[in-house]
Formats: structure tokens, C-alpha cells, sequence
């Protein structure tokens, strides 16, 4: 074989590594081994755990799902208990959450990205933020608690969806901001710098330019951000979320988000410490229906990337 | 690049209808059983905490003369009494249908604290007020009203299949989960502390595997001072026993009574505490033990809780914010709580009635707003 590589020494080359491969590259197919071991183990955990919900579950789903729907909680027995309270309170926790954690995230995140970049004062900040999203969610339930219930309970009412939605807001924060600025640093130069060339104003390159070509990362981000608010219970049980007896009284729709509330994750807890086995079967099915919630709200998020994603 | 103007407002439009998706579900669930106030619903959005009296926007036609009621009423505090609540409370706003409820139980020492801090009328608590959280909640100028609601047994228990303990006295609990027994890891470990205490050991040998509430919990403290306290401050003082703790640390603690129950069903010679309502719903996985409180054996039933002659038994607690006392649904609440038909929802819950005299000093209590501690 000559130094220059001809045509023909390529092929004998090639020749000789598929002569080579049964058995040679152990390391490689180790790895690969590995790695089908890994997605087996966790694919097949969370198989178990919905297939061991929906089993323990079944009776509820099967039989009584309208009925589990519709009705809120009783202490009577678990077959009058119901969770649509719940339903309805983590949708209500989860808008005022939304409300309070998107705007100000993605502002935030324009900020860092788009008028402080590189600066020391924005890498301090966003390191900040990236160590809050590692903080546990009790933690940002004690901070709801002190700040949104007791001192700022002229704007929240005290033990209300609004003080709920803002602690998680306080707590999906983070989330939001990280996101939306890999979003925004995703977004390529040479698009900004176009638009400034052919004379646009910042405010223009960033509302036209940036902030449509990196909507679907951000909103995809937010839902998840939403997703994970609305599977938390020990936050909002700080925060004043009923574990027991609920109902609105006379308040209107208005009036229920300042007024007493549940929310579905903590219903599971309810459920699961109340004595007897059948209290079971409906922790078991309300996880399954909060399953199926978070399922939704993580599919719109697909939706959203693939319907606003765009192609460079 | 042509697109993204048109892409940008897409996603506005997408933005804004799932918003009003999300504000139509709410309407939908929210307007369930509130069909008389179409009207209110055009008026600017006031705050349904702000309790308004009776009188305001009361429709004239077809309402009886007790739904008229309205406000708001939140209770936390024990988990134990929680499900009493719960009971009377449902029943309360099928009647009362205006009158929004709040119910939750994070535990009796939370309770007291969120008395404190003013925010709630009504907390429960599964053993009586401590005179610092009353002074605490007295200090925050806060004057309450405390009402003996019933009485719960507090069951000791081992796994179903356990045949080697019927019995236990004070001593013996004390030898296998006081203090001077950290470290015990069968019940033969305990003998010679339970001869030393003139328990009715020896035991019969088996792994001991202890399940029990932790320390935030009212069924741990009445378990301590009912069962534990007497005989380990007689150790204390002659020596024995550390001054600070009761209790062993080295136990499986739970606040899950569930949890409880699966762990003592789940260990042959297993060895723990709960309530009674919870023991009592799990006869066919745990054993409720007879205790012998210094007057023999006695077996744990709503006949001997209540006649005192089973030894380990607690009043529950009601405690009201005297100052909200006369708001009108708070007021017909409490009124129902102590009503005859009301004490029913005690026994419905797992519990065990007052006796007469007790249910009699809560009603005049209540009657006459007296305030501070009264049991």
C-alpha cells in the first residue's frame, strides 16, 4: 500500500476493518450494551410504577371515574370522595403561576441575554438562578408562606390560589429564566446582525427577530416549568392548600381564586393517609389522573416546539 | 425571515386562547351549585375572605331562612381530629351551602402556631394547649375558647400473627421503647430492664421491630404522658434515665399512620402506637394489645376509652379564636359541632363520645365565651 491513499487502498482499508469487526470492538459494543441496560431500567420503572398505579387504582377507573371526577372530597367514605376540586384547583394554581413565573422569567432572560450579555453582573445573576433551580420546593413553600401569606396577605389574601400560584411561580422561576436564556442564546448572531444592518432598532430586532425565533424553546420550557408546578404538594401544603373538607360557599369564579383551595397532589396525600384500603385505591387513581394531566400539558409542550420550531 | 411577524402573532393568538381555555374550565367547575347569583358575577370581583355579614345580597325569594348564612371557616391543626372535622363539616355545608370551608391538618402544634399568627378561627389539637403555645397565641392578643370534643384511645399494637404478647403494662412498654431501651434489637434484650422495673416479663424472644408517630405528632406526645411518663421520671430520678428524652430515637418514625400499620402487619414481633380509629379499621392486620394501666389487663374499645377504664386514652381539643366567636357562621358551626347530632360525626370518625359532664362544661363554655384554659 503506497503513503498516498488511492481509491483501492481505501477499499482494501475499509476491507480490512469489516474483516476485523465480529469480536474487535468490545469496548464499543459494551458501551451500546450498556446504554439498551439503561433505557430498559428506565423505561421499564416508570412502566411499572403507571402499571402498579392503574392496577391498585383500577376499581376507581374502571367503575367509579365519573362519579371520582365530579365530586369533591368526603371524609365519609372513600367511595363518595372525589377530586374535582383538585382538578380544578392545580388548573387555577397552575394559570396564576404562569402568570407571575412567564412574564417575569422571560423578561429576565432577555435581559441577561440580550442587554446585560457577558457583563460580571449578569454572570452573577444567572449563576444564582441555576444554583435557585437546585433548591428543594419546601424550602420555596416556607419562603410563600412568610412572604406571600403572612406579609403581603393584603394583595393575596392569605391561604389562597394566588398565595399558592405564587409560590410555585417563586419556584418554577428559575426553571423559566434557564430555559428561555438557552432559547435566546440559541437564536444565531448573524440573524441580530441582519436586522441591524438593514437598519432595524433593538426593539425591532428583538421583538420581529429574536424573541419569534426562539418562541417554541421558550414555551416549551414554560409548560415544562407548568408541568412540575402542578405535581407539587408540599409547597402549597405550607401555603394553606386544604388537606380535608373544602367547598367555595357562595364565591364566584372570580372570588375562588382569594378563597380556600386544593389541589390534586395534595388530595393524593390526603388519600393515602386516611385508614383503610380503599382510600388507596383512590390515592392510586388520583395519581394516575394527575399522570395523565402532566401527560397533556408535557404533549402541548411538543406541539408547541413543533408547530413554532424553525429550521436554520 | 419573511415569516416571523406572521409566526409571532400565531403564537400571541395560541397564547391567548389557551388562556381563555384555562378561564372557561375554571368558570365551568367554579359556577357548579352557585345558580342564584348571576348578578354577581357582572359586580367587580370583591374578596370572598373578607366574611360579609349575613345581610348583603341575600336573595329575598326561595331561601331558607338558615342558608343565609355565609363567610368563610378555616381550621387546621391536628391530624387526628381532622377527620371529625371533615365529618361535621360536610354535613354542616349541606345545610349551610353559602359558607366556604377550608379544613386541613398539618398537626396539633402546627395548629397552635397558626392560632398565633391569626390566621385561622378554629384549630384543633389532639392533647390540651401547652401553657407557652397559650401564652404565645395570648401574646399575639388573641383570647381562645376550648371545647373538649372527644376522646380518642390510643392503641398499642403488634403484627395479627403475633401470639407470644397479649398484655402489656406501663413497665413493660417502657422496657421496650423507653429510653433506656435504645438499642434493643429483640424483645429478650428487655428482660432484664424489665425485671429491674418489675414488669410482667420475661418476653418471649423475637426481632423487635418498633413503628410508631414521630415527634410532631399529638399521638406521640399523649403516648409519652400517659404511658411513658410516670415510670421514666422515676428512673430519671434515681439516675437511670437521660432527663431529655422519653423515647427511644433508634424507631421507625412515620407521620403516616398507613405507614405505621404496613410496618407492624409487615413484622412478626413488631411493636408500635397509633391512634385507635386507625387500629381499630386494621383488626385484620394488626393486634390491639391489652394494656394494663396499674388495674389489670383491658383490652382498647369504645366502651372502656370512654369509661376511662382502658389506660391509655386523650381528649381531643376544639380551640376558637373568642374575638370570631360571633361571626354568624362560625358561630352556627361550633352550635352544630356540640350539637347531640353533631357529637355523632365523632363516633362516625373512629372516636369515642365525651361523658356527659365533659360534653356539658364544652357547651357552656361555648355558651359563655369562656375564655383560656378550662379542662
Amino acid at each position: 500500500m503506497s503513503v498516498l491513499t488511492t481509491p483501492a487502498g481505501i477499499a482494501t482499508g475499509a476491507a480490512d476493518a469489516l474483516r476485523r469487526r465480529p469480536g474487535a470492538d468490545v469496548a464499543g459494543s459494551a458501551f451500546k450494551w450498556l446504554l439498551i441496560g439503561a433505557t430498559v431500567f428506565a423505561t421499564g420503572f416508570l412502566a411499572v410504577l403507571l402499571a402498579v398505579m392503574i392496577v391498585d387504582g383500577w376499581e376507581v377507573l374502571s367503575g367509579n371515574l365519573w362519579h371520582f371526577l365530579t365530586h369533591g372530597f368526603s371524609q365519609r367514605s372513600a367511595a363518595e370522595a372525589g377530586v374535582w376540586q383538585g382538578i380544578l384547583g392545580s388548573l387555577q394554581v397552575a394559570l396564576v403561576t404562569g402568570l407571575f413565573a412567564v412574564p417575569t422569567g422571560v423578561a429576565t432572560a432577555i435581559y441577561l441575554v440580550e442587554y446585560a450579555q457577558g457583563s460580571r453582573f449578569a454572570r452573577i445573576v444567572e449563576l444564582n438562578i441555576r444554583n435557585l433551580a437546585g433548591v428543594p420546593s419546601i424550602v420555596y413553600g416556607l419562603l410563600g408562606l412568610a412572604v406571600f401569606v403572612q406579609t403581603i396577605d393584603g394583595f393575596t389574601k392569605g391561604k389562597t390560589v394566588i398565595a399558592g400560584g405564587m409560590t410555585l411561580a417563586a419556584m418554577v422561576l428559575p426553571i423559566v429564566v434557564i430555559t428561555s436564556v438557552e432559547a435566546l442564546k440559541a437564536v444565531p448572531d448573524s440573524l441580530r446582525e441582519a436586522a441591524y444592518g438593514v437598519g432595524a432598532t433593538k426593539w425591532e430586532v428583538l421583538s420581529r427577530q429574536v424573541l419569534p425565533a426562539a418562541l417554541s424553546t421558550i414555551l416549551t420550557g414554560t409548560v415544562l416549568a407548568l408541568a412540575r408546578a402542578l405535581g407539587e404538594a408540599a409547597p402549597l401544603i405550607l401555603v394553606g392548600a386544604a388537606t380535608g373538607f373544602m367547598s367555595f360557599g357562595d364565591a364566584n369564579v372570580f372570588e375562588t381564586f382569594t378563597g380556600p383551595y386544593t389541589a390534586l397532589p395534595v388530595l393524593i396525600f390526603n388519600f393515602a393517609r386516611q385508614p383503610g384500603a380503599d382510600w388507596g385505591v383512590n390515592a392510586a387513581a388520583a395519581s394516575v389522573i394527575i399522570l395523565v394531566l402532566v401527560l397533556a400539558v408535557n404533549g402541548l409542550a411538543i406541539y408547541l416546539r413543533n408547530r413554532f420550531e424553525k429550521q436554520w | 425571515m419573511r415569516k416571523t411577524p406572521l409566526s409571532s402573532r400565531r403564537g400571541t393568538k395560541l397564547l391567548a386562547a389557551l388562556l381563555t381555555a384555562f378561564a372557561l374550565i375554571a368558570a365551568a367547575c367554579g359556577s357548579d351549585d352557585d345558580s342564584s347569583d348571576d348578578g354577581a358575577a357582572s359586580a367587580p370581583a370583591t374578596t370572598a375572605a373578607a366574611a360579609a355579614p349575613a345581610a348583603t345580597q341575600a336573595p329575598a325569594d326561595n331561601m331558607a331562612d338558615d342558608m343565609s348564612i355565609s363567610g368563610s371557616i378555616d381550621v387546621t391543626g391536628s391530624s387526628t381530629v381532622e377527620p371529625v372535622t371533615n365529618l361535621l363539616a360536610e354535613a354542616f355545608s349541606e345545610q349551610y351551602p353559602d359558607v366556604a370551608f377550608s379544613v386541613a391538618g398539618p398537626g396539633s402544634g402546627d395548629g397552635h402556631k397558626a392560632a398565633a399568627a391569626g390566621e385561622v378561627p378554629i384549630w384543633n389539637s389532639s392533647r390540651q394547649i401547652k401553657d407557652s403555645e397559650a401564652e404565645d397565641i395570648n401574646a399575639a392578643g388573641i383570647e381562645f375558647i376550648e371545647l373538649r370534643v372527644g376522646i380518642d384511645g390510643i392503641s398499642v399494637i403488634t403484627a395479627a400473627s403475633n401470639d407470644s404478647v397479649d398484655c402489656l403494662s406501663f413497665e413493660d412498654l417502657y422496657s421496650l421503647v423507653g429510653i433506656e431501651s435504645t438499642g434493643f434489637d429483640s424483645w429478650a434484650d428487655a428482660n432484664s430492664l424489665n425485671a429491674e422495673l418489675g414488669g410482667s416479663g420475661p418476653f418471649a424472644d423475637g426481632a423487635l421491630e418498633i413503628f410508631a408517630p414521630g415527634e410532631e405528632s399529638g399521638t406521640f406526645d399523649s403516648f409519652i404522658e400517659i404511658a411513658l411518663e410516670d415510670v421514666w421520671e422515676h428512673r430519671v430520678e434515681e439516675g437511670h434515665a437521660d432527663e431529655n428524652f422519653a423515647v427511644r430515637p433508634d424507631y421507625n418514625a412515620s407521620a403516616n399512620d398507613n405507614v405505621i400499620i404496613d410496618g407492624i402487619a409487615g413484622n412478626q414481633h413488631s411493636l408500635g402506637w397509633v391512634g385507635f380509629a386507625f387500629a381499630d379499621e386494621n383488626r385484620d392486620k394488626v393486634k390491639l394489645v391489652e394494656v394494663d394501666g396499674g388495674d389489670g389487663c383491658v383490652a382498647p374499645t369504645p366502651e372502656t376509652i370512654a369509661s376511662a377504664e382502658f389506660p391509655i386514652a386523650r381528649f381531643l381539643y376544639t380551640y376558637i379564636d373568642a374575638a370570631q366567636a360571633s361571626d354568624p357562621a362560625i358561630k352556627a358551626f361550633v352550635d352544630f359541632m356540640l350539637s347531640d347530632e353533631g357529637q355523632i360525626y365523632v363516633v362516625d370518625a373512629g372516636y369515642v363520645n365525651l361523658d356527659p359532664a365533659d360534653l356539658e362544661q364544652s357547651r357552656s363554655n361555648w355558651a359563655n365565651l369562656t375564655t383560656g384554659k378550662t379542662f
